[in-house]
Formats: structure tokens, sequence, C-alpha cells
């Protein structure tokens, strides 16, 4: 384990702005600052003076091309150094970044760039910087300017010209960058986050973590995910230490790429939601684990969608004979809304579980412990104790703190909390209380942890994606065949995979079964060219099914215990 | 050697019972299963885990694209090629 001593949080604690907080450290300029590594290419190595550069260069080409500072800058680009160069470039100029989800081969162009667009108009981004092929397909089609990135790489100046720091300087209060989220066109909750957020953010999660001197980031998580960006890239750049990035896509096609950061490139720190951790056990090949040690991993953390213990005990039992141990699995419970993180386990301390009673969880909302082995008994994961500086509060319906053990709904206030979604204020008025805000998630306290056991919102988490069933349902609706009205979609949590998957549920007349097969590739094939998503279970079925409520609203609760029972009865 | 039929049968089981989650799904060999939103890219992985453990064949991650496993048609073929540059 690690005997060097922690970082310098100076920087972190006393800067305005993140660009000052970078030119504050005290780290030697020819240390490193990121290694990009991917399949089949070799490794990039960046120096902190080396990035510095090319940030300026960066920021350079951005004003070159006719952008201003101010201005919200949409970036779609799939090369994540482009893409955190352009994210630090644009902050140089005092330019406001937002990143965006690329499409891939299974999306639709049009509907892509038909979300694109609808995204630029909902948060008025003046620009939209892309690859040179979206950029030739998006040119006149959106409502703002279009740049393709080979004309930033033309506009850069020499590496060699002496790039002078450009003049602008921001707030503390001064918007850094927009957080964009899924969401339905027309109702993107984006999160508008501040200089302010992410220092105090940053200097609360890295105490937390405990980062030292000699540690070094994995990370594969997209940098249009606020994991992505802030832990696994923000955060080591700010506290000077090192960062091996991989692209997502690469990592979830070669998941033992996470493991050469690891064994050859020296990670310390990892966090991926839980299906990662499935995935990992589930999808790495023995030979990939032959000579590896993952015994100088501090901590593989647990974030943004719900932690199975499942998961971790697979995780465990797969990867315990090369190191892993129950002191270096954490765990943490974050929202974009707090800029990353709520709350976060201490590094070094073992995984707690909570073993209670499932009935009285269901019925009384109540976590009453029970024996793990008791056969009605439910392992919640703890998430830690709140971050320095976040409050946490278990509330009932109307509002009222709720004691410990209790379950309700789980209010933040926190000095990196944001203040409303950007230009869709009415989204988020119902959700603050004061200074508190609901977040939507289900959970309880007990010594002083925080538990998560579901929440109010009516989302799918598949993947660490939020998704909303009502997208889906319209998709399935435009079928030709489908009834009208007559479509459910529903999550269906999946230990095996350790995450939510989605099951649709859609009624036709024909009783054909080579029709109810064809429909069923349509709505896979519809779901995948509009979302980019994989529908797990399609049940085309001609007799009716689907539970509606009395206001005739489709029930996705009581259609999900439907389906579950069925399968059961099944087998 | 390694059976192409054989091959196939194996992939096209594996590809419905575990990835489509459907033993009785009608598929196709030249059906498009990841641009078709049959499997997604996680599977792609899955396929290198089974074909290693299967059929003892280690496709290297290069030849794991979605170009190379969008149809079983297609994964055969990567299979055997991965097979003989092993040998």
């Amino acid at each position: 384990m690690t005997t060097s001593p922690p970082i310098d949080y100076e920087p972190l604690d006393r800067s305005a702005t993140l660009i000052e907080a970078f030119e504050r450290s005290r780290i030697d300029p020819a240390s490193l600052a990121i290694t990009y590594i991917e399949t089949g290419c070799d490794p990039v190595r960046t120096t902190r003076s080396e990035f510095a550069i090319t940030a300026r260069r960066y920021a350079a080409a951005m004003r070159a091309v006719g952008i201003h500072p101010g201005d919200l800058v949409l970036v779609a680009h799939e090369d994540t150094m482009s893409l955190f160069y352009s994210f630090w470039g644009l902050l140089l100029m005092g330019a406001v970044p937002s990143i965006y989800t690329i499409p891939n081969e299974r999306l639709f162009p049009e509907i892509y760039m038909a979300n694109v667009a609808a995204l630029i108009k909902d948060i008025d981004a003046r620009a939209l910087v892309t690859s040179d092929a979206l950029a030739e397909q998006f040119a006149n089609r959106i409502p703002c300017p279009v740049t393709g990135f080979s004309r930033v790489l033309e506009a850069l100046p020499e590496a060699r010209a002496a790039v002078p720091a450009p003049d602008h300087r921001a707030q503390p209060d001064d918007l850094a960058y927009v957080q964009t989220s899924s969401g339905t066109t027309g109702n993107q909750r984006c999160v508008p986050t501040t200089h302010r957020m992410v220092l105090v953010q940053l200097a609360a999660l890295a105490r937390r973590m405990d980062v030292r001197q000699d540690d070094v980031v994995a990370n594969w998580m997209p940098l249009y995910h606020d994991g992505g960006l802030i832990l696994g890239a923000v955060m080591p750049l700010l506290c000077g230490v090192p960062v091996v990035m991989m692209s997502p896509l690469d990592w979830v096609r070669h998941p033992a790429i996470l493991f050469h950061a690891i064994g050859q490139y020296g990670a310390t720190f990892c966090n991926m939601p839980n299906f990662a951790f499935n995935h990992l056990v589930r999808r790495v090949r023995e030979r990939d684990l032959e000579g590896l040690s993952l015994a100088g991993v501090r901590a593989f953390v647990n974030g943004s969608e719900r932690v199975y213990h499942t998961s971790f005990e697979g995780f465990l039992e797969r990867f315990g004979p090369l190191g892993v141990t129950r002191d270096r699995l954490g765990v943490a419970y974050g929202l974009a809304e707090n800029t990353l993180m709520a709350a976060h386990t201490r590094t070094g301390d073992p995984l707690v579980y909570d073993a209670v009673d499932r009935r009285r969880l269901e019925l009384e909302q109540v976590a009453a412990p029970v024996d793990p082995a008791h056969s009605d008994a439910v392992i919640n994961v703890s998430c830690g104790p709140p971050l320095e500086g976040v409050a946490i509060e278990i509330r009932d319906d109307d509002d009222r703190p709720l004691p410990e053990r209790r379950v309700g709904q789980v209010a933040i206030r926190s000095g990196s909390l944001f203040t409303g979604y950007h230009r869709r204020p009415d989204l988020s008025a119902d959700l603050f209380r004061g200074e508190w805000f609901l977040t939507g998630d289900m959970g309880y306290l007990a010594d002083g942890q925080l538990y998560i056991v579901g929440r109010l919102k009516d989302l799918i988490i598949n993947g660490g994606k939020n998704i909303y069933p009502a997208d889906l349902e319209e998709i399935v609706s435009t079928i030709p065949g489908v009834r009208p009205g007559r479509v459910a979609v529903f999550g269906v949590p999946d230990e095996a995979e350790g995450t939510e998957l989605i099951a649709v549920v859609a009624e036709i007349d024909s009783e054909d079964p080579e029709v109810k097969a064809e429909v069923g590739r349509q709505i896979r094939r519809a779901i995948t060219q509009q979302m980019s998503l994989t529908v797990s279970f399609v049940d085309v079925l001609s007799e009716r099914w689907i539970i509606k409520t009395s206001s005739g609203k489709t029930s996705r609760v009581a259609n999900r215990r439907k389906w579950l029972e069925g399968r059961a009865a099944q087998g | 050697m390694l059976d192409s039929a054989e091959l196939k049968n194996q992939l096209r089981t594996f590809i419905c019972r575990e990835l489509i989650r459907n033993p009785n799904y009608p598929l196709r060999d030249d059906e498009p299963l990841v641009t078709g939103g049959l499997i997604d890219s996680f599977a792609i992985a899955q396929i290198g885990v089974f074909v290693e453990k299967a059929f003892k064949v280690y496709v290297p991650d290069t030849e794991l694209t979605v170009d190379n496993m969008d149809s079983v048609e297609k994964m055969a073929a990567c299979v055997l090629a991965s097979a003989q540059k092993g040998r």
C-alpha cells in the first residue's frame, strides 16, 4: 500500500477557477499528466507542460474559428484527447464547453442530428465543434455555426510559437461548463456547473478518496458523462496525479484494456458504474490475466447506478487471486446536480453491507436488520458517509425529516449544488426546498452511512445511462401493427449484468408467429437506431396483456410485476 | 480443424440463448446483430470469451470489431482466421 504523502490541496482550496487551480499547482511541469492507450495503437504520453501548451494552442484556435468568450459551445467528437483539449482550450478562452455524446454505427444519423439540433436550441449553444464528417452533414441544418475539427487543427498556432495565455479571467461563480443529460427532446435537464461548484466538489472528494502523490487514475468513462469528465480528466489534472485514459467504445469491446492501465501503467484508482464490475468479471479472457497483479489498486469505486453486492462478490471471486480485497472496493453516490458525488466511502475502509428484512422494507419502508442468511434478507451496500460540506436528509412525502433506518427521499444541501437546470428552471423549481434539493432517489441512513434502495423517478438506468421509458414507448407505438397505446417499457434488474435491462411488451392484432417475430425485430431495430440502446426482452402478444391505471395510463410498476411473475412461472 | 458449419451452429445457439435471451429466436446467419439491435458492443467481448472457452481460439482484441462480429457468418469467418493464425 502507498506511503507517499497526500497531494497538495492548496490549488483546490484557494483558486477561483479551474484554470487557476491548474496554474497554481507546484507539480513539476515535466511530470506525466495523461497517458492515452488504445487497442492496437502505441500509447501517447503527455506531460503537464505539453498539456498546458497544447490547451493554449486550442484556445487560440477556438478564437480563430470564430468562438467568443462567453459563448456556450457544444463539442461532440469521438477522439478523447481532442475532446479534452477542446474542453480545456474553451475554458482558457472564456467560452463555456458542453460535451455531447457522439453517434455510433447503430444510431440513425437523422435522429442524432435532430437531437443535436434540439439540444442546441434548448441550451442556446452558439457553436458546434464536431468531426468533419458530421460537420458536413450538419451544415445549415442547425441553428448555430458548425466547425469541423480539421478547421480547429488548421487554426492551431505552431507548436514552437509562444502562445500567450488568454487574458480572460473567469470568476468563481461563472459557468465553467454545462453538463448535458439524456432526456426527452425539449426536456433536457442540463446542469450549469460553475468553477466554484467543481472546486468545492474536488476538494471534498479528493480528501475522502485520500489521493496521494504517487496515485494514478484510470478512466474509460466517456467525457460527456460527469464521472468521466470530472473524476477521469479534471480531477487528476488539478490534483497533480497522472491519468490513464481510454476510449469508452474500446473498453466496452475490450474490457481487459483497463487491466493494462493497471498492470502496465500503475493505475491505483478506478471509478466506474456497477455494470462495469460485471462486464470485467464475465468478459475478460483468461489469457488477458496471465501474469497480472491488481494488488497495487487502492480502490475500484462503484458509482453512477444502483450497486449490487453480488457484483462485488463476483469481482472478489474472480479477481481476489490477483490481489483485490474488500478494503480496496469503494462505493459512491452522486448526481450531476451536485457536480458529481454526494457520498463516498473512505479509501481503505472495507465494504459495508447492511442486511435488512425485505418485507418490512417494501411494506413499512423500514430498513430492519436481519441475519444476512435469512431467506428474506436484502443486502444493501453502503455508499459511505456524505462528503464534507454535504448534508443529507431522508424525507417523507410531506417533506419531514425521517429518523435513521426509515426509507424516504434523499435530500441534499451542499456547496457544490446547482441552482436550477440550464434555461429550464421550471424543471427544477419543484425540487428545491429552500437550500435543500430533492434528488428523486430513495434511501435511508444508518450509522452515518447512506444506503440507496430505489427511486421515485420513472427512470431506467441501463449501463449507467438514464433512460425515460416514455421515450421508448413512443418509438414502439409508431411501429406498424402495434396497437395504439398498448405498449409497456420497463427496467428489469439483472444480477448477472449488474444493471437494469430493458423489457418491451407490445400488443398486435395478428396471431401469426412470423408476423410477431417480424414486429419484434422492428421494435429492437427502431430502439437501437433511434436511441442506440439494446432491448433485452421483447414480448409481442396478440392477447390483451398490458395493465392500465384507472386514468388510462400504462402502469409500469404493475406491468413489470406481472412480467416478472410470468417469467418466474416459466422457470 | 474447426468445422465451419459446426462453429456457426454453436455460435447461433450461444447468441440466441445468452445474448438475445430467446432460444427460439429464428436467427439467420446473415442477420445484422449489432447494427440490427439484437446485441450490443458488450456482447462482442462476450463472444471473445465464449470462443476462447468453447474452441480454445483467442481472437485478438484488434479483430473484435463491430465489422467482424455483425453476423454469425462474419463471426465464424473471423474465428476461423484467428484459429489459422494461432497455429
